[in-house]
């Protein structure tokens, strides 16, 4: 062993190894570049760029099998974002829906602030041929009681008729069933709106017990006239949409039709209470009981 | 250990540097008289294939392995690497070769103080010498001596950082240096001993 440390050449060199450390190190910290150092990378930075890029380009493939449990997760979490939104798009969605329509209701609510509005979404409609009805997802735990009126932004759509603990079927006023105090709103001229079974597939019912000599014209505008205590006044049922003279007995008979079409509508509101003045000063309630 | 004496009457030539001996009769104190020659074919060859061994890891172990850290660490690949060429071509080149090895990617990579010529230069010298006078040149012994100058890797970086960075834990040292280096170079260090010894198989240690 005491050759090694004997060998002139040990020596040289450590003595070498000793000036590239030391001179390369002073140089350094003086803020001043080795030459030889220098040299080395000039030549081989190119060489090293190059490397580099290699590098980036297997990169990608070296992740596969290095990073392939933090890829699947990645892949996960990031599918999980995904889903949540498309979630959120879809729920925008919904919400802008829901905004065009509740800015429908806008002006209704306006009109009658007095009004205090139940939204419901239409979750079946009717069964059979004979009968226009909607069921509702609301019922008395949401405070919902016979003869409340529904409304949608066009109009008055009809009354609930039936109450469940979280349902309600609400029954058209084309319903053949059906009977709404109204007026004209041109003349002020009251009678009876009456559904009529042939009629109400098309949302259309008959205006009656209007005085014989009514001015009532095509596209007359028809509002509930309050009478009946189940629907709030001045709520539009429709629009005249045929005046037809009985030659037997002088009569007139108006058919009106519906503004209030849910054929594409999803939700609905119910008009859980309301106060409303009547023709003749008058104050009417309805709605809660 | 003293060396073994031969009794060579005629000159020989240093196979590796070109170097020309000639002995004294027996029974005289030996006495060596140097001259230099130009390098032979093989030296010169033997020195390309090293230089581009510099080269290739040095770039090896600053561009791809410095961005891919694996076990968070860059391995040294040049530390093995001049124990292969030690272990193959004996002391004098070993140390060569450690401290150019050690200059270059200091170079490339390194930071103000260039500390690895100093670990590099002794490295290759004891392994050669050591697998010259003492040691086979046996898978285990390669082994052996790899993890040993890993082990003195080690304690250099734990010196390095010491000295350059205030405020360290032992703990933080250990955990986030010391440890993913050992075991990167380790995992490692089979690469540059195979390219090595692929290498340098056209020259047979004298």
């Amino acid at each position: 062993m005491k050759r090694f440390f004997k060998s002139k050449f040990f020596y040289i060199a450590v003595a070498v190894a000793l000036i590239l450390v030391i001179v390369p190190s002073v140089l350094s910290a003086m803020g001043v570049s080795f030459f030889l150092r220098d040299a080395v990378n000039v030549v081989l930075t190119p060489l090293q760029k190059g490397f580099t890029a290699v590098g980036e380009a297997l990169e990608g493939y070296s992740d596969y099998f290095t990073r392939f449990d933090e890829l699947v997760k990645e892949n996960a979490a990031l599918r999980e974002k995904v889903e949540s939104l498309e979630n959120q798009v879809y729920h925008a969605s919904e919400i802008e829906k829901l905004y065009a329509w509740m800015s429908d209701f806008l002006e209704m609510k306006l009109r009658h602030n007095d009004f205090t509005f139940l939204r419901a979404t239409i979750t079946g409609r009717e069964s059979n041929n004979y009968a226009k009805l909607l069921t509702l997802d609301v019922g008395s735990g949401s405070g919902v009681a016979l003869h409340m009126p529904v409304v949608t932004a066009d109009g008055i759509y009809g009354q609930v008729t039936e109450v469940g603990y979280s349902w309600c079927r609400v029954t058209s006023i084309a319903d053949s069933t059906s009977s709404v105090g109204a007026y004209l709103e041109r003349t002020g001229e009251e009678g009876i709106c009456e559904g009529q079974f042939d009629l109400a597939p098309d949302g259309r019912c008959l205006l009656r017990y209007l005085p014989a000599d009514s001015d009532v014209r095509e596209g007359d505008r028809v509002l509930t006239s309050g009478l009946g205590s189940v629907y709030p006044r001045d709520l539009v049922i429709g629009f005249v949409e045929t005046v037809e003279t009985n030659p037997y007995n002088r009569g007139i008979t108006v058919t009106v039709k519906c503004s209030a079409d849910v054929a594409d509508l999803s939700s609905v509101m119910v008009i859980t209470s309301y106060e409303t003045t009547a023709a003749d000063g008058s104050t009417l309630t309805g709605g809660e009981s | 250990m003293s060396r073994p004496r031969h009794r060579i009457t005629s000159e020989r030539r240093h196979p590796d540097a070109g170097i020309t001996e000639r002995e004294m009769e027996p029974g005289l104190a030996p006495s060596r008289s140097f001259s230099l020659h130009l390098p032979s074919w093989e030296t010169i060859a033997k020195t390309a294939v090293l230089a581009f061994l510099i080269v290739f890891f040095s770039l090896l172990q600053t561009s791809i392995f410095a961005r891919w850290r694996p076990f968070g660490a860059v391995p040294d690949l040049m530390l093995p690497l001049t124990v292969a060429v030690a272990i193959r071509l004996g002391e004098r080149w070993g140390a060569v070769f450690g401290i150019a090895a050690a200059f270059v990617v200091e170079s490339l990579g390194g930071g103000s103080l260039c500390l690895l010529p100093l670990l590099y230069m002794p490295v290759g010298y004891f392994v050669g010498a050591l697998t010259e006078e003492y040691l086979s040149t046996g898978l285990p012994v390669r082994i052996l001596l790899t993890l040993g100058a890993i082990a003195l890797r080690s304690i250099f970086t734990i010196i390095t950082v010491l000295s350059t960075s205030g405020g360290l834990t032992l703990g933080s040292l250990f955990s986030t240096a010391v440890f993913p280096e050992f075991l990167s170079t380790l995992v490692f260090a089979a690469v540059p001993h195979l390219v090595a010894v692929l290498c340098l198989k056209p020259f047979p240690r004298k």
